[in-house]
């Protein structure tokens, strides 16, 4: 099957130019398609509002009773909040030995970290184990009995 | 676009690829007195996969939990950047989905395709159609509202219609005797993998007996 075409040299050239005006159209439509689905996309698979820029981290005061701690996150940080007989200490959690998430030992009102044994008091000082840096303090406004770490 | 060019003309070259598209795709003509309404099977298989691509992004955000369900769908239309747009192309889409093929079927029967050698055609549409039904069924109650709640209730009483077995069937599709969790997990398996892969399966099937036959040529 195929379709006759005029033979002068004038209409051979409209020809081509038609052909040449429909190939740039549909080449444009579909760009231009791909680009409506592939912007919803790709934006879906960014990260979430709520993940990308952290808000500030608040905690209820009467969630954490005396002798207890809890973790939070911000800005990509974990923060271990304590509470010692009534005085209320944050820290980065991450041990400055090599990183590693350190936990909170309620009966001895420690922390111990799980990778190299590093311990820490209630004050973030290092009590032993194979660091002598203290847990970073983080800072800490409250209000309302309400934490909240900017 | 000339590194393209000479990437399909070297696997031209080696694998003849151009042949197999022409047969079947740029050089494949159909009966000219075909109209629009030989679209609506095509449509229908457009929007299936539609459903399973938007499908796949939602699961990265769904949680089949009943205490996570619906923050999760809550999460995606109105914190995932464009969320709400995926959530609602898929929940339209099935639908769509629906009414396509019913209205494929529709023009089958009016013209009355599924004579010989077409019966199987027909009979294999109209499993699609139900596990079309089914996997919009099973998708309604994943975000865990008041609404699907209740769609699903209704829905799962339906096969207690049925006599001596009734009962039986429709505590086996609600995992209990009531719409629960455990419903939840059931109706997840099924509308993320069960039913897709069926589907898949049947539509192979369809697809198939349609290139043995040909079309069926209107006249």
């Amino acid at each position: 099957m195929s379709i006759e075409t005029s033979q002068s040299p004038d209409a051979r050239r409209l020809d081509e130019g038609r052909r040449r005006f429909c190939q740039a159209a549909i080449g444009g439509m579909a760009v231009v398609a791909t680009g409506a689905v592939a912007y919803p996309v790709v934006s879906f698979l960014r990260l979430p509002k709520s993940q990308r820029q952290q808000e500030a981290m608040e905690i209820a005061l009467s969630d954490l009773p005396d002798g207890s701690a809890l973790w939070g996150d911000h800005m990509g940080r974990q923060i271990v909040v304590i509470n010692v007989d009534g005085n209320i200490r944050a820290f980065d959690g991450s041990c400055p030995h090599l990183g590693c998430i350190v936990q909170w030992e309620v009966a001895s009102r420690s922390f111990l970290c799980p990778c190299h044994g590093a311990i820490f008091n209630d004050q973030g000082q290092p009590t032993g184990g194979p660091v002598n840096a203290p847990l970073r303090p983080v800072e800490f406004v409250v209000t309302d009995g309400v934490l909240r770490i900017a | 676009m000339r590194l393209l060019k000479a990437c399909y003309e070297a696997l031209d070259k080696r694998y003849h690829i151009t042949p197999v598209l022409e047969k079947n795709l740029t050089k494949k003509w159909v009966p000219r007195t075909l109209g629009w309404a030989a679209c609506f099977g095509g449509l229908a298989f457009l929007v299936f996969l539609i459903q399973v691509f938007t499908g796949v992004l939602l699961l990265i955000y769904y949680k089949p939990d009943p205490g996570r369900a619906w923050d999760s769908v809550t999460f995606i239309k109105s914190n995932v950047p464009m969320g709400w747009l995926i959530q609602r192309v898929h929940s339209v889409g099935a639908n769509l989905m629906i009414a396509l093929a019913i209205m494929h079927m529709a023009r089958i029967a009016y013209y009355k395709i599924y004579r010989a050698p077409r019966e199987l055609h027909w009979v294999s549409g109209v499993i699609l159609l139900g596990l079309t039904t089914f996997l919009a069924f099973t998708g309604y109650l994943l975000p865990w509202t008041n609404l699907s709640y209740w769609g699903a209730s209704v829905g799962t009483e339906i096969p207690g219609a049925v006599p001596v077995v009734g009962e039986q069937i429709v505590t086996w599709a609600r995992r209990g005797p009531t719409i629960s969790g455990e419903t939840l997990g059931f109706f997840f398996a099924m509308h993320v993998w069960v039913l897709p892969a069926t589907i898949v399966v049947f539509l192979g099937m369809h697809f198939a007996m349609i290139r043995r036959t040909g079309i069926s040529k209107p006249l």
